[in-house]
């Protein structure tokens, strides 16, 4: 299967997964009602706003799995057309992700623009060998997030970077989508719940703990168990690089 | 160095999320620079990140938002190139991720003393208290536990308590059910890099009312 087709069923394939979390979710905790609104709305919008029309004319829209070559070419001959297949495939998902971490609409859409203009400046840098296109684009995202926040209280700042470059490349298997998705499909919902609290509404551990009125101990040991089980499922083939 | 304690996962997860509180997000930094099966796991869960990301729905951007890139793209090209960071220097025992605001030494910080036997220096940061602490050899901290969450690492020296012994490299990532006083166990000065999201708890009645005095 070509990474296109299995992207194109991947998408087709999200409400179904999602809703059938979402009905779990619902059944054992009420608390849940506002993440099945917000699946719900994935369900519409992707039956109703499927990817046509969305590339650009006379450029290949950018998907996953062509997008480490895209990201290097873009490097090389610094064309703005690839930029923009690029940019469309990423912006709107930045958006998203932004808003779920707590920036309003504006702010979310200005941060995207700052994220993917570094990723023009920066580009040729990339490296697939260290990190897959998506990967790399997160970690600019992420870090953008959080100079954001520490703007706002910047009387209170040191210059500290938590996220420098790493000095040491890990041997990364190449995460299967496929496969990451079932591993998330098979955790359990509490545990799923947390992992998507942490990375979809950058909630701390004890924001957590306070929202949903457990005990701080039993995050932590949630996401633990959640991550080291995500971990096996992606260990599961190696040899297999980025 | 080759650290045998080591973040939680947990917290390893949060931080590649971006959702640890600064001061925690900090120590996990400092550990991580020094330890490669952390790096490794970070990775691993960067790589999560990027995967839900990716399954995220769209939200549309402002019809502008194309052209308006674009036109930005054409700056920068006009702008200067940027110049590359100055490297750091190989020398010195501060963690990588704070030297740029500490320097290189930890012996040249102005430690300010808190107890007898104990000295301090505070880190600002926006979320979450971060501090180094001296410890004077055979001293031992009151006992107490935590409201939140507490990440410790041990930059010179060690120290040991309730939980195990801890060298330099490692970090204590505690839960707050813990109850513990840690105290150092050799000949030099034990310092450690202490970020906390809430304040401690202390059993004695001595500590809980000097609290206040040194914002533990």
């Amino acid at each position: 299967m070509s990474v296109k087709e299995k992207l194109s069923c991947y998408t087709e394939h999200i409400p179904i997964w999602f809703m059938i979390r979402a009905l779990l979710f619902c059944v054992k905790d009420d608390k849940c009602i506002s993440a099945v609104y917000f699946m719900m709305h994935l369900a519409i919008y992707n039956k109703t706003m499927k990817p046509e029309g969305k590339g650009v004319e006379g450029s290949e829209p950018a998907d996953s799995g062509n997008l480490n070559r895209t990201l290097v070419d873009l490097g090389k001959y610094r064309d703005k057309q690839l930029f923009l297949s690029v940019y469309d495939y990423f912006a709107p998902r930045l958006k998203s992700h932004l808003m779920g971490r707590g920036a309003h609409s504006e702010q979310a859409e200005e941060l995207v623009q700052e994220a993917m203009l570094a990723v023009w400046k920066h580009c040729g840098n990339f490296n697939p060998d260290k990190a897959a296109a998506s990967t790399w684009v997160f970690r600019i995202t992420r870090n953008l997030w959080i100079d954001r926040m520490r703007k706002d209280k910047s009387h209170l700042m040191s210059p500290i970077d938590n996220y420098p470059e790493p000095t040491y490349t890990p041997s990364l298997v190449a995460a299967d989508s496929d496969k990451l998705k079932q591993a998330i499909a098979r955790l359990p919902q509490s545990q799923a719940q947390l992992v998507y609290k942490v990375y979809y509404e950058g909630k701390t551990h004890r924001e957590i703990a306070d929202e949903n009125n457990m005990p701080l101990g039993s995050v932590k040991s949630g996401l633990r168990l959640a991550f080291e089980k995500l971990r096996a499922f992606t260990k599961a083939q190696p040899g297999e690089k980025l | 160095m080759k650290p045998h304690h080591h973040p939680d996962a947990s917290s390893l997860m949060s931080y590649a999320a971006g959702s640890l509180p600064d001061a925690l997000a900090t120590v996990v930094a400092c550990h991580v620079a020094v330890c490669e099966q952390c790096q490794q796991a970070v990775a691993e869960a960067e790589q999560l990140g990027h995967f839900l990301m990716e399954q995220q729905q769209q939200t549309e951007l402002s019809a502008h938002a194309r052209n308006d890139i674009i036109s930005m793209l054409d700056a920068v090209e006009q702008s200067e190139p940027e110049q590359p960071a100055s490297p750091v220097h190989d020398e010195g025992d501060i963690p990588l991720p704070l030297r740029p605001y500490l320097g290189d030494k930890l012996d040249s910080l102005h430690w300010k003393t808190m107890a007898p036997g104990i000295r301090q220096f505070i880190i600002p940061t926006t979320k979450g208290r971060l501090r180094l602490l001296k410890i004077a050899p055979g001293t031992s901290m009151p006992i107490h536990g935590h409201s939140g969450s507490e990440l410790t690492m041990v930059l010179r020296g060690s120290y040991g308590d309730e939980v195990g012994r801890f060298q330099a490299g490692d970090v204590a990532d505690l839960d707050p059910e813990i109850y513990h006083q840690p105290a150092t166990d050799t000949h030099e000065d034990c310092i450690c890099l202490i970020a906390t999201d809430a304040p401690l708890k202390f059993t004695g009645l001595v500590p809980r009312i000097l609290q206040p005095f040194f914002q533990l």
